[in-house]
């Protein structure tokens, strides 16, 4: 299984520690993918956690299009 | 277009440019109850970059769609490279006037190239998950829009985000910490 099939059955799991369970049994010889998945899902955890306000880039497209777009600032609007 | 009726290359030009300014507004928006932005020069810089690689050979809307991010984030990078070698005194550095955004653009500057970076990374080993990404960030595509523009399922399409959103934090963290990927 390629590691985003991985990753994604180990989703529908609960608890991490049936995550850890399956991943030993679906990565089985090959500690390399199991440790990459791990990863992904501890990075998948933390972004759930702080989902109220992300940090990542990623999730404030708006604040790069208005830092970078060009253009000009227009003077605030009367609402 | 194809079939060489007159007018059509200029209303499909006007079509275009019609989308893009609805990407960027979509984009830029409003933010704290006021409007930041006119999103006019940068639709006009992806505008160019599409026309530059020919609108009328785009396919389908899955490839205008495509392309249109693509304009949307090479003019995107380009700004933001733009402004760091500002900074770092290069040509227009002595041209600028700093504002209080400029104390917070250069790190903002510096995460754009190296998300750009992530996704470019990501794109040889996941490339579906990183045209998904582009859509969503760069077009402004909802996970249903792009469920439909590409033919797969929204379960999918939102299984592909999620996978990539954690990639991508993974690799960024990584960067930033010095740590092998």
């Amino acid at each position: 299984m390629l590691d985003d099939e991985v990753f994604c059955a180990a989703l529908e799991l609960e608890t991490k520690e049936k995550q850890s369970e399956l991943l030993r049994s679906l990565c089985a010889g090959d500690p390399d993918q199991m440790e990459r998945v791990t990863r992904l899902l501890d990075a998948h955890r933390e972004i759930q956690c702080s989902d109220q306000e992300s940090q990542l880039i990623l999730d404030r497209p708006e604040l790069v299009f208005q830092a970078f777009a060009g253009g000009e600032e227009l003077l605030p609007s009367r609402e | 277009v194809r079939r060489g009726e007159p007018g059509a290359n200029e209303a499909l030009l006007e079509k275009v440019y019609d989308s893009l300014r609805q990407i960027a507004a979509s984009r830029l928006g409003r933010e704290y109850g006021r409007q930041i932005f006119q999103p006019t020069e940068l639709v006009h810089e992806a505008w160019l970059r599409l026309g530059a690689n020919g609108v009328a050979g785009l396919e389908n809307r899955f490839h205008f769609f495509s392309a249109a991010a693509e304009a949307m984030r090479r003019t995107l990078i380009d700004n933001a490279r733009r402004r760091l070698s500002g900074k770092r005194g290069g040509p227009d550095a002595k041209q600028r006037i700093l504002c209080d955004a400029d104390l917070i653009e250069p790190p903002l500057a510096c995460e754009l190239l190296d998300l750009n970076d992530a996704i470019a990374a990501m794109e040889s080993a996941f490339p579906v998950h990183a045209q998904v990404v582009k859509l969503k960030f760069f077009a402004g595509m909802t996970t249903t829009e792009i469920a439909e523009l590409t033919n797969i399922s929204v379960a999918t399409t939102e299984r592909y985000w999620v996978f990539a959103r954690a990639w991508l934090k993974q690799r960024l963290s990584c960067e930033t910490n010095g740590k092998p990927f």
